[in-house]
């Protein structure tokens, strides 16, 4: 797979001097190609470590034998609870895809989105449940995260293209936010260009910086796509990002 | 060379709403320099909430008066839509009725929004009063529904006693966050945090359902004390 990926510090957050506070990561491991993006809580002292702790321990686990998928997220929550005696300003959530050579398995914690292209459309898979409030989602922190894990399946010889976003994109990509509904032009022009030989993380950086979000929130958005050149490598340091 | 990224975008998508239902007390006793203060602070209020990029369009205030009589005296508007006005004061404190009338309100709006397929915040109660209720009963039923509102995280509610005659007491049984109580006659300055508190609201992204907006960094209390 190819895999193009960039996050950038939204507006409101460059105002305050604050660090982005989304987070990146992919690794190819033996148990196929894991996709990983976090969103740190803009509330939240630490939650810039604590999405990019998320990420890293998600993308370092996935092995053979156990479900990787489960694995990342548990291993996830482990690293971040791990990272203090009181977790909560490190609060995040989480979205993982791994692509293994027989299925694709999809996980949220939180109101990430996750898009797969299965016979030519796009449909979004592993929604997590929502409060009443637009601004109320479950941290990767919470006490019952783990009982509010989505997780959806796809056999892998369906699925064609994967895509990953944080909610900073959510008022510009969706149909009707209130459904979480995928606007389905976005995600076919993003698989689009992730297939065309010139397409590159830089292309995904600039349309970031430049798209009329409405809230200046922090954005990230993963795209993988069959085929092995040009993909943009993750951060080799999760705490010392370039 | 990098190919530019140019998808198309939904970019027709309507804000999410929080709604902000003011309680003024317009009692007797606020009659003269309160009133007038309050005057003041409401359109400080309505300019500052009309200037902010995303809170003119995602805050919808409605005001509830009490004095003798409880009057709608401004139905759910938008920020960029809210006009100031002068409240005149009359009668006693009807509290209860009032309390009423908000959440009455605050639930017919949620469920419009609901209708219209609109993401919404939770909503705020504000309730600003100089006296004591006079509305016995009735204010001890407003109570029960409110505390109960507020359990179910259906409303942030606070709660600002204004001058030495403020009941804070009763004032004290409105909201779980303890009532501040506003310092000398500094209505403006109280108005302005409102519209800041609402405007840091407005631009709010993910909170965890274990949170309630303590967890959204309000700007600090310099108009009163708790």
């Amino acid at each position: 797979m190819r895999v193009l990926a960039a996050s950038v510090t939204g507006a409101a957050h460059r105002r305050l001097g604050q660090d982005c506070q989304d987070a990146w990561a992919s690794a190819r491991t033996p148990a196929g190609l894991v996709l990983a993006i976090a969103d740190g809580a803009g509330s939240r002292e630490h939650a810039a470590k604590g999405a990019r702790t998320a990420v890293a321990a998600a993308c370092a686990t996935a092995g053979p034998g156990n479900d990787p998928l489960l694995a990342a997220f548990a291993s996830a929550r482990q690293a971040v609870l791990g990272l203090a005696p009181d977790p909560a300003p490190f609060a995040c959530t989480l979205s993982v895809v791994v692509v293994g050579a027989a299925e694709v398995a999809a996980g949220q914690i939180g109101d990430g989105i996750v898009a797969v292209e299965q016979g030519g459309g796009a449909r979004s898979a592993a929604v997590t449940a929502r409060g009443e409030y637009a601004n109320e989602t479950v941290f990767l922190t919470s006490r019952d995260a783990m009982d509010a894990l989505a997780v959806e399946r796809f056999p892998a010889s369906e699925v064609t293209g994967v895509a990953l976003s944080t909610d900073g994109l959510r008022s510009v990509i969706l149909d009707d936010p209130a459904a979480g509904n995928l606007y389905e032009p976005f995600f076919t022009d993003l698989w689009s260009y992730a297939r065309r030989e010139s397409a590159a993380a830089d292309g995904l950086r600039a349309f970031l910086s430049d798209v009329p979000d409405g809230t200046g929130d922090d954005k990230t958005l993963v795209v993988a796509v069959p085929g092995t050149t040009g993909g943009s490598r993750p951060p080799d340091n999760p705490d010392d990002p370039r | 060379m990098t190919a530019p990224f140019t998808p198309r975008l939904k970019l027709d998508n309507r804000d999410p709403r929080v709604a902000c239902v003011l309680l003024l007390d317009v009692s007797l006793s606020m009659g003269g320099a309160p009133i007038d203060e309050l005057n003041r602070g409401y359109a400080r209020f309505c300019g500052e909430l009309g200037e902010d990029p995303l809170a003119r369009k995602r805050t919808e205030v409605a005001v509830v008066t009490f004095g003798g009589e409880v009057r709608v005296a401004q139905p759910f508007a938008e920020a960029r839509e809210l006009e100031p006005q002068r409240f005149s004061v009359s009668g006693t404190t009807p509290l209860g009725e009032a309390l009423d009338t908000a959440m009455d309100l605050v639930e017919g709006r949620k469920a419009e929004y609901r209708a219209a397929g609109l993401e919404y915040y939770r909503p705020w109660l504000f309730v600003l009063s100089d006296g004591s209720p006079t509305d016995g009963e009735r204010f001890e039923n407003a109570v029960r529904r409110l505390s109960e509102m507020e359990r179910a995280k259906g409303a942030t509610v606070f709660a600002v006693g204004i001058g030495e005659a403020a009941d804070m007491t009763q004032l004290a049984r409105l909201s779980e966050r303890g009532p501040a109580r506003l310092r000398g006659l500094q209505f403006g300055p109280m108005f302005a945090w409102l519209s800041a508190s609402m405007q840091q609201v407005s631009n709010s992204v993910a909170f965890g359902p274990e949170s309630d907006t303590t967890q959204i960094p309000l700007p600090p209390v310099g108009w009163g004390t708790a």
